[in-house]
């Protein structure tokens, strides 16, 4: 009974003014306010992406190509000739992202895709760490995972980039490509593009905090409350890539 | 680490003193003081009101006299105006450029902008936004967009002229008509810098009333203005990134040959790529997902200001201040689902339909919550008719006039005839336009002292609200009629049908009208400009109001108060409250009961409100309206 | 209950690295699931092999936002505030999903 009180009264100097109802620095919830306008944005492309999938039929099921199984020069003609690419349904997206960098003529669909995932991850995870190391004041330690989660986004940049490429020069365009309608490709480089180009800002942004942090300038202030900022933007970005692969890599 | 906010406010006051030798560019310019940031929007406003409005004036001249030649037009706007006629190409680029101006620039940014910065701070008890160097950025992404908006009147082909609703292919096409071209790449870039501004603004709304808040202003004791801003601040940071996203991809489909909005459109109209697999309705779904929270974000500030303002001047608590607050949530939920009721004809399927007419006309519940809440308010009030209070007055009246056309328009079948006619532009120049530009006004009669330091001239404030009235009245009632008639909208010359040659007086009258309402703002734009040097210097508190705003000093300062920020004790109504002396106890005056803790609730009145006698001047007031219901009912004795 | 206010302080720091590696494992677990099930569910076609993934996205979206972005520890408020709002997404995304297979049915 005295428990409940007591709860009560908080309850009530929680929203009571004076202080922050969430316990939390109005830089913090200012990020995490900005996050959900940004998963608006997201939301946006991929509820475009969603209703152009839906206006067109789904592809048959693919019956000829066993992944590790080696696939022929003109595989996207072969493609095309059993009736598995065509502008009038959806390619499968296995048939579509099949390469990785060096097994040339290999049948590796997703593996790729899940690599990149995995980096993704992992920088996710050096990210808190870091975090995790301001909380300790520990600066050495911080600057050594931030150091990590920029190799990271690099790492991830420059997969997509490859993958962009291999995909260009199979013929794919904002106006056109080989594997189905054309919009398969558009919608690909656009919600992509936009992850990749959040990525890049959060690595920039990684960088500068990198460099304040190997200043000292956190340190001076006493708190390194910047890094766990940054990180919320930085796992925000991961989160976004989760639903980017089930939607163009698994569905 | 997470005790920062409680250091923001005194340390960010230290900072403020420590380099205060401010020079033109820091205090005018480049201003992060909220109060003049708020200034800031407020005159970008007024001026890109007064070119909407001079836009309207000119379109509506044409669709008054569309036989007459008028020689001016030639003079100023050169060959869109040759020989005195209007072209119709650009018609259509004036009407798109005033919706846009009106509804994103006046009313999203002027209004909102402006009242959500100078009043969270101050009535929340804050020293500042909580970050008033992105507050600057807001301002300055809202005057680059303003600048490229009206950049766009000049480029090869014209402004864009699809309509403020920009839907593709007319939008997507460069090749579609002229203004499809460059002005329409500028519209696009215009707005996007603006949803940026808006962006940055409604973070720092958000931010600064959940977080800063002085001791004791519990949620639950926030004036409904700040109610109205944070609501109208999360619908905004909702709803304007999916306008982002569709605009990103109407920027591929004009200039990178993709076709999300497009379908079985022919190559050589399409930059010479076949465009298909795309669906224009698509765009309206994007684009009425925040178009409708859009009318909301406009309204709400409105509403909110109306609130404080007929409280005030009715020396009356607000009538059901929790259904007030809940209203305006339920408005906000609502808004969201409702988008396709501007979609009923444009071949969305009409399963859909169903749903969105069921959402539209559970809006009209909340709304008709607030309107009963304004009259109740009004009741029995010790009412002070100043500017600032008829303007809100005038409010609930477009409210009402405006908004039961609504419940017509929110019926699908309905819809069917009355879609894309002047119906349509008389109901939301009604609710949204009049009432909004009546909300805004109010606000800016009744805060003016707290801008300025000096109050305008109340008489030039009658003028400019009766002539204003009638005018809007004019102007948009008759438009109900020939929407009826079924007189479509976005037509350069409706005499070009002969069935619609009946209205050519009615036309005429609503001219001569929108004439007169734009000499009504002439003396606005006087007044308002004359009495920042010349007006009479105001007291702390003129009004004699409750909020906190009133409690800081008339000079501005950094910071807003000088010592200690006001804790508030109680809620912002306490107006003409039982057996206390004052006819007002401001929020910051603690009761006896409270022992000097804010947290506390202050004692209830033994007696309840009603049983006050009312002052004279209502019950006089109060025996001739039930002699008129009486005999309106016809039981008279 | 009382440690609602500060729980990140009640933790050791070595406690905190043991769950961040424990997510790490979780979140790739699943894509690994993501991925047997890929292949497993090859010839299947349905909407419910959809929802399966999107169910396994959620979970991870789950984990990154619990875990990474310290939602667990924060007030029940703040998750309140910015998880509601999800809801208008998936209202958007009813309605409009239901307007693609409408277009499909047009075409
Ligand atoms: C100054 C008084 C005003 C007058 C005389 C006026 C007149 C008009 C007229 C006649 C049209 C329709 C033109 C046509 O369909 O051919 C129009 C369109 C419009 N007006 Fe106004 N208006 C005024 C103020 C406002 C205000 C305050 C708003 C703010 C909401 C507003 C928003 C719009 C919008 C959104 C459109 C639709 C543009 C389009 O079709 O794309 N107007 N106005
Ligand atoms: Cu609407």
């Amino acid at each position: 009974m005295a428990n409940t009180t007591t709860l009560e009264a908080e309850k009530k100097l929680t929203w009571g003014g004076g202080k922050s109802p969430f316990t939390v620095s109005y830089g913090k919830l200012m990020m995490w306010i900005f996050l959900l306008s940004d998963a608006f944005s997201f939301s946006s492309l991929l509820v475009t992406y969603g209703f152009i999938r839906f206006t067109f039929p789904a592809s048959g099921a693919n019956e000829i190509v066993k992944p590790l199984s080696h696939t022929a020069e003109n595989f996207v003609e072969a493609m095309r000739e059993a009736h598995l690419f065509s502008p009038e349904h959806w390619p499968l997206p296995e048939l579509v992202f099949n390469h990785f960098p060096f097994l040339h003529g290999l049948h590796l669909p997703l593996f790729f895709v899940s690599l990149m995932t995995f980096v993704l991850i992992f920088s996710s995870v050096t990210m808190v760490l870091a975090v995790e190391a301001g909380h300790r004041n520990a600066k050495k330690e911080v600057a050594f995972y931030m150091l990590l989660t920029i190799f990271g986004g690099i790492a991830f940049l420059s997969c997509q980039a490859w993958e962009w490429t291999q995909f260009i020069t199979e013929g794919a365009s904002l106006h056109g490509n080989p594997f189905g309608p054309t919009a398969f490709a558009a919608l690909f480089f656009i919600v992509t593009g936009f992850h990749g180009f959040h990525v890049l800002s959060g690595v920039v942004l990684n960088f500068i905090i990198y460099v304040n942090v190997l200043d000292g300038t956190y340190e001076r202030r006493g708190h390194y409350e910047m890094v766990e900022k940054v990180g919320l933007y930085w796992h925000f970005v991961d989160l976004v890539w989760v639903f980017v692969f089930t939607f163009f890599y698994l569905i | 680490m997470s005790n920062t906010h409680d250091n923001h406010d005194a340390s960010g006051h230290h900072e403020e003193h420590a380099h205060h030798e401010e020079n033109f560019v820091s205090k005018y310019i480049f201003s992060m003081d909220h109060k003049m940031i708020a200034k800031q929007f407020l005159i970008t406003g007024i001026i890109m009101g007064t070119i909407g409005m001079l836009m309207s004036l000119v379109f509506r001249l044409q669709l008054a006299y569309p036989d007459t030649k008028f020689a001016f037009f030639e003079s100023i706007l050169g060959h869109w105006g040759k020989d005195g006629k209007l072209d119709p190409n650009f018609y259509l680029a004036l009407i798109t450029i005033h919706g846009t101006i009106m509804v994103f620039y006046v009313l999203t940014a002027g209004l909102s902008g402006t009242f959500s910065n100078l009043l969270i701070p101050l009535q929340v008890g804050a020293r500042d936004m909580a970050s008033p160097f992105m507050n600057m950025l807001s301002y300055w992404f809202f005057f680059i967009s303003s600048i490229v908006l009206l950049c766009s009147l000049f480029v090869e082909g014209g402004p864009a002229s699809a309509g403020w609703t920009v839907y593709p292919p007319l939008s997507a096409l460069p090749k579609a008509i002229p203004g499809s071209g460059a002005g329409m790449t500028l519209w696009l870039v215009a707005m996007v810098l603006f949803i940026v501004s808006a962006l940055l603004g409604g973070i720092n709304y958000i931010t600064t009333v959940l977080n800063m808040r002085t001791k004791g202003m519990k949620m639950t004791r926030m004036p409904l203005t700040i109610w109205a801003f944070l609501i109208t601040a999360v619908l905004g940071l909702l709803s304007f990134p999916v306008l982002l996203g569709g605009s990103l991809l109407l920027v591929f489909d004009r200039s990178f040959g993709t076709s999300f909005y497009l379908n079985e459109i022919v190559a050589e109209l399409a930059g010479g790529i076949e465009r298909t697999g795309g669906s224009p309705v698509l765009f309206q779904h994007l684009f009425w997902f925040l178009g409708h929270p859009e009318v909301y974000i406009i309204l709400l500030p409105a509403l909110g200001i109306t609130s404080e303002v007929i409280a005030t001047n009715s020396r009356k608590p607000i009538f059901g201040y929790r259904a007030m607050i809940i209203s305006i949530l339920a408005i906000a939920f609502l808004s969201f689902i409702v988008w396709g009721h501007h979609m009923f004809m444009t071949g969305m399927n009409p399963f859909l339909g169903s749903v969105f007419m069921l959402g539209t006309l559970i809006i009209a519940v909340p709304s008709a919550v607030k309107t009963f809440n304004y009259l109740a308010t009004l009741w029995k009030g010790n009412i002070k008719l100043t500017p600032a209070m008829l303007f809100a007055i005038g409010l609930v009246s477009f409210f009402i006039s405006g908004g039961l056309t609504g419940i017509y328009l929110g019926n699908a079948a309905l819809d069917i005839n009355l879609h894309d006619t002047y119906f349509v532009v008389a109901h939301f120049h009604l609710v949204m336009g009049s009432a909004a530009i009546f909300g805004m006004m109010s606000g800016i009669y009744h805060w003016y002292p707290k801008m300025f330091g000096t109050m305008m001239s109340k008489s030039l404030g009658y003028i400019h609200f009766w002539l204003t009235f009638i005018s809007a009245y004019c102007v948009f009632f008759p438009m109900h009629f020939m929407g009826l008639a079924g007189v479509p909208r976005r037509y350069y010359a409706n005499t070009a049908y002969d069935q619609f040659n009946v209205f050519i007086d009615m036309n005429q009258f609503i001219t001569i009208a929108a004439i007169l309402g734009g000499i009504a703002q002439l003396v606005f734009l006087f007044n308002f400009f004359y009495s920042i040097r010349n007006g009479k210097r105001s007291p702390k508190n003129p009004w004699e109001s409750n909020t906190l705003e009133w409690t800081a000093p008339v000079e501005h300062l950094h910071g807003n108060w000088p010592g200690e920020i006001p804790h508030v004790y109680r809620w912002p109504y306490d107006y003409s409250k039982p057996g206390e002396e004052s006819d007002f106890i401001p929020q910051n005056i603690p009761d006896e009961s409270q022992n000097g803790d804010p947290m506390v609730e202050p004692k209830a009145p033994a007696v309840p409100h009603h049983t006050e006698a009312p002052p004279m001047q209502a019950q006089v007031k109060e025996v001739v309206m039930f002699a008129g219901l009486k005999r309106l009912f016809g039981f008279a004795g | 209950m009382e440690h609602t206010e500060h729980l990140e302080h009640t933790e050791s720091p070595a406690d905190i690295k043991k769950q961040i590696w424990r997510t790490f494992w979780i979140l790739s677990f699943l894509t690994v699931i993501d991925i047997v099930l890929y292949f497993a569910l090859l010839s299947y076609h349905s909407m419910w092999k959809n929802t399966l993934f999107i169910l396994l996205g959620v979970v991870k979206a789950f984990y990154i936002v619990a875990v990474f972005m310290h939602m667990k520890f924060e007030r029940k408020a703040l998750a309140g505030i910015i998880i509601l709002p999800f809801m208008l997404v998936l209202i958007l995304i009813w309605l409009v999903l239901i307007e693609g297979g409408y277009t499909f049915d047009l075409r």
